[in-house]
């Protein structure tokens, strides 16, 4: 990933560029757990914990968590399309309409999750009109799994500031679903 | 909504974000799935046979026109990701009809394409049925001169395209074919470009800034790799690679890792490799050496604007190179050592001089003249299973360079099958057995192509579902599994057993045989239990089919043993190794290596239960067999005396282990790859002993090298990798303060 590094440039949005990073990070993703499947015995899970702190490095090309900030704030920012376009892909699944040959159940952990991913995601573009700063701390937080810390280095800003944006969009996400807007 | 609907953040947080939770968990597991096409399965007007191929974007299908009277194969391919817009769409089908109008007799022409039901697209193109040009170039065993010819067709070939502004952008050996006929057919042009939705147009210019996407690292070009435009000089670079490993047999990188960041040290910062330093004999360096050095070093400048400006040139470069040089006549020492061969077994192994006289003289005609006078197929049948007997057991007949001389043999019977092509059943046929003798010999790169086109030619003759088709599938499927793809050998297994089972009575010996195959797969995956019911499926047919001391019977309890070992089962476990022992040594002799397979696992399980004194005899005795089967540095024994190093450190018989894993390592070094793993593994073994005597300095460098090579192999978070980091940190650590200080971490 080493033109993810390069090519990110701090200035600007740079929302449309990130779109391209989209494939890639799916790349890498699909990659990695591959390879950590073939490393696995039939029946066991696959560490997604290991696997996603794997992903961020190899996108960083470094091999702790310090450099290239910005690449770790574009990839949260692909985690969440990358985990919506797959909510909205199993949602269609319950009408019959998907490919998958593995039907989610209606009430497991991924299918609530998934409603939840999909509330949530609807919410942030609301939320993006009103302050698009804490939509990137809810993807930091959300989406790519970051601590405080962690977000507070991707977003290069300091760690009470992410405290703060993080409890305003918490305060205005939870208004937004307790008006019964989004369901 | 309210209630259970309503955004529950802290739910989302508390298993470490979305993607770590269960919808990423379900996603992560979804995207390692294979979402294969099967047979019958329609795409756009094509029927899927089977998959041939797949590559990092994309599956390659077996296909045909599904709606002409006339039946036209073609190789479907299908991508693995819809394009994301409208716009991505329209550009590959614009791009599509760019590529559909390249017409040169070198370049595989694509045919169709389209959006397929599900909204992925796929593109159609003319089948071709060859060889990679390496393997081609090896199996043919190419001169040098004749390599650079074949070279040749292929930079011209690029260069026309590259008039019509189309680049390749993923030239390497596998997407260049040569067929029987010796024609090249370059695959995939432009391909990589029409799959990449997000690039824009296939043109060299203007050139486009596109994101990395390198297809394949090990032919990356410096600016693809910097994510820099690739232009026709990327061709070059990589025409430049392929010429590097049709010279010297070798890759032109070393790429250590999956690493990004390794990839662009190596391509973009590294000294392009001298192919004369590659070379594998003195007479080859001195052939390289001088104008090939200098042409190929040409093409593979980091610089695009220095390399040649077009693969013209650079062909035209290796006609000037051509012409400059007198030809050098070799003398074809085959048929001398055939003689040798030959005068070396007379007496002891008459039947065997037979055969090897037919093979130098005629591999080919002894089967088809069998034929021609009409003698039984039975009779074929077992000619072919003597032949193929021989090779797998080539090496045993005697130690040193026996394997040489019988794949030489083996080599010369090749070229005269290819001629055979008017008798396609005998082709076929022959095909088939020599692919099994190179397996036998462990040459799976030579095995495998004419496995496959031994398969397609018994396809073609007698269908899909017939004897002939499944027994070469079985073939095949032993093929994968030795090379590790089980999943492969799993599915040729099911499709020859699905055969055999309609075509054969139910307690067939062949269907016990696929049977074995599969429950070893099965074993593969862990699937334990479903393994064992196959197998005593297959132990009862061949009991009452062979009788009870028949060697498939010995070696079905071998894999039983194996079973109830892994299941901790000790007692039972032994009980089938000493039966299959028994079976095996009657069968065949004390000296065989089928002998030595429930030996040495009679050996582990021995050391298992703590019998060391039993399990030091086993091993001391596989090794003398293996020695007197295979000479002093077969492969295999070296982890023989691994096995024995680990029994005697655990009788503290340090030194007696010492000298085991010294030899391990010795013929790891002499017989195995630089990097295979079973090298660092003896590496790690000695390391660890001597570190354990005290004797640290020592140590040092063995384990350095060992970690060194497990994390280049593993990468630094495997478990094996981590042992050997934990040993050397207690090795530097015995040498004590009076050493600069230094961290042990497997890095990157």
């Amino acid at each position: 990933m080493i033109a993810l590094a390069e090519r990110q440039s701090p200035a600007g949005d740079g929302r449309e560029t990130l779109q391209q990073l989209v494939p890639m990070v799916y790349e890498e993703l699909r990659r990695l757990a591959r390879r950590q499947r073939r490393r696995l015995a039939a029946g066991q899970t696959l560490d997604t914990t290991a696997l996603v702190h794997e992903a961020y490095l190899k996108m960083t090309g470094h091999g702790d968590w310090q450099g290239e900030s910005h690449v770790l704030a574009a990839a949260a920012i692909a985690m969440r399309q990358i985990l919506v376009d797959y909510a909205r892909q199993r949602s269609a699944l319950k009408r019959g309409g998907g490919l998958s040959a593995v039907p989610l159940e209606e009430h497991s952990a991924a299918h609530d999750q998934a409603r939840q991913v999909l509330a949530l995601d609807l919410a942030l573009r609301d939320l993006a009109a009103v302050e698009e700063r804490l939509v990137r701390v809810v993807e930091c937080r959300v989406f790519a799994g970051f601590s405080e810390q962690e977000t507070a280095r991707a977003l290069s800003t300091s760690l009470r500031t992410v405290q703060r944006d993080w409890a305003r969009a918490r305060t205005w996400l939870q208004g937004a679903f307790g008006n019964g807007g989004l369901s | 909504m309210k209630g259970a609907e309503a955004l529950d953040l802290d739910r989302l947080l508390a298993s470490g974000g979305a993607l770590r939770g269960p919808l990423g968990e379900a996603f992560l597991a979804e995207l390692v799935e294979e979402k294969a096409l099967r047979e019958g399965d329609l795409v756009g007007r094509y029927r899927v046979l089977r998959e041939i191929g797949r590559g990092g974007m994309s599956v390659v299908y077996l296909a045909e026109r599904a709606d002409d009277a006339f039946q036209q194969r073609v190789a479907l391919k299908v991508l693995d990701r819809a394009p994301r817009d409208r716009e991505a769409r329209s550009r590959f089908e614009q791009e599509r009809q760019i590529l559909a109008s390249l017409e040169h007799p070198n370049i595989a022409r694509l045919l169709d394409g389209g959006v397929d039901g599900r909204g992925v697209p796929y593109i159609v193109m003319e089948l071709v049925e060859g060889e990679r040009i390496d393997q081609y170039c090896e199996q043919h065993r190419l001169s040098v001169d004749e390599r650079l010819a074949l070279f040749q067709v292929v930079a011209q070939a690029v260069a026309y395209a590259h008039r019509r502004l189309v680049v390749h952008r993923d030239l390497k050996p596998s997407n260049i074919l040569v067929t029987a006929a010796g024609e090249v057919k370059l695959l995939d042009f432009g391909i990589a470009k029409l799959l990449d939705p997000e690039a824009a147009g296939v043109f060299a210019v203007p050139p486009t800034r596109t994101v990395l996407r390198v297809l394949t690292p090990e032919y990356a070009a410096p600016e693809q790799v910097r994510g820099e435009p690739v232009t026709t000089a990327s061709d070059v670079y990589q025409l430049g690679l392929v010429l590097f490993e049709l010279l010297t047999g070798r890759r032109a990188h070393d790429l250590g890792g999956d690493s990004l960041v390794e990839l662009e040290r190596v391509v973009c910062a590294g000294e392009p490799p001298r192919p004369s330093r590659s070379a594998s004999s003195a007479a080859l360096r001195r052939r390289l050496e001088g104008d090939l050095d200098s042409i190929v070093l040409t093409a593979l400048r980091k610089e695009p604007d220095r390399r040649y400006p077009s693969p013209a040139d650079l062909a035209a470069d290796l006609e000037r190179h051509l012409k400059g040089l007198p030809v050098t006549a070799r003398p074809d020492a085959l048929l001398y050592r055939a003689g040798k061969f030959v005068r070396r077994h007379r007496l002891a192994l008459a039947a065997v001089v037979a055969v090897a006289v037919s093979l130098a003289g005629g591999f080919g005609a002894a089967l088809w003249q069998a034929r021609q006078a009409r003698l039984e197929a039975k009779k074929a049948t077992e000619v072919k299973d003597f032949l193929v007997q021989i090779f797998e057991r080539a090496d045993p007949f005697e130690s040193g360079g026996r394997t040489v001389t019988a794949r030489e043999l083996l080599d010369h019977g090749v070229q005269r099958i290819a001629r055979l092509e008017e008798e396609p059943e005998v082709q076929a046929e022959l095909l088939a057995v020599a692919g099994s003798s190179y397996r036998g010999l462990g040459v799976y790169d030579s095995a495998q192509p004419l496995l496959e086109r031994s398969l397609r030619l018994q396809r073609r003759l007698h269908g899909e579902r017939s004897l002939g088709t499944a027994d070469v599938q079985s073939s095949l499927a032993l093929l994968a599994f030795k090379q590790g793809d089980t999943k492969r050998s799993e599915a040729l297994l099911r499709a020859a057993l699905s055969t055999y089972r309609t075509l054969l009575p139910a307690d067939d010996v062949r269907v016990a045989d696929a049977l074995v195959g599969l429950a070893a797969c099965l074993m593969d995956y862990d699937r334990d239990e479903e393994s064992a019911v196959l197998l005593r499926q297959a132990l009862a047919i061949r009991k009452k089919r062979s009788g009870p001391a028949d060697p498939q019977v010995g070696l079905i309890l071998n894999e039983l043993g194996m079973l109830r070992h892994r299941a901790r089962d000790l007692d039972a476990a032994e009980r089938l190794y000493r039966e299959s022992l028994a079976i095996q040594r009657r069968a065949y002799g004390p000296l065989h290596p089928e002998v030595a397979v429930p030996l040495h696992n009679l050996g582990a399980l021995l050391k298992t239960r703590g019998r060391l004194t039993e399990a030091e005899a086993v091993f001391r005795e596989v090794i003398t067999l293996e020695t007197k089967l295979y000479g002093g540095d077969y492969p295999g024994t070296a982890d023989s005396w691994g096995y024995l190093g680990h029994v005697l450190r655990a009788r503290d018989d340090f030194a007696g282990a010492e000298a085991a894993y010294r030899r391990s390592l010795a013929i790891n070094r002499a017989k195995r790859a630089a990097d295979h793993f079973a090298t660092f593994g003896a590496l790690h073994n000695l390391g660890k002993l001597l570190v354990q005597t005290g004797r640290a300095a020592e140590a040092e460098p063995l384990l350095r090298e060992a970690l060194a090579g497990r994390n280049k192999l593993w990468g630094p978070e495997y478990r094996k990798t981590k042992e050997t980091a934990a040993a050397l940190a207690e090795c530097l650590a015995a040498l004590g303060p009076a050493r600069p200080q230094e961290t042990v971490r497997p890095l990157h």
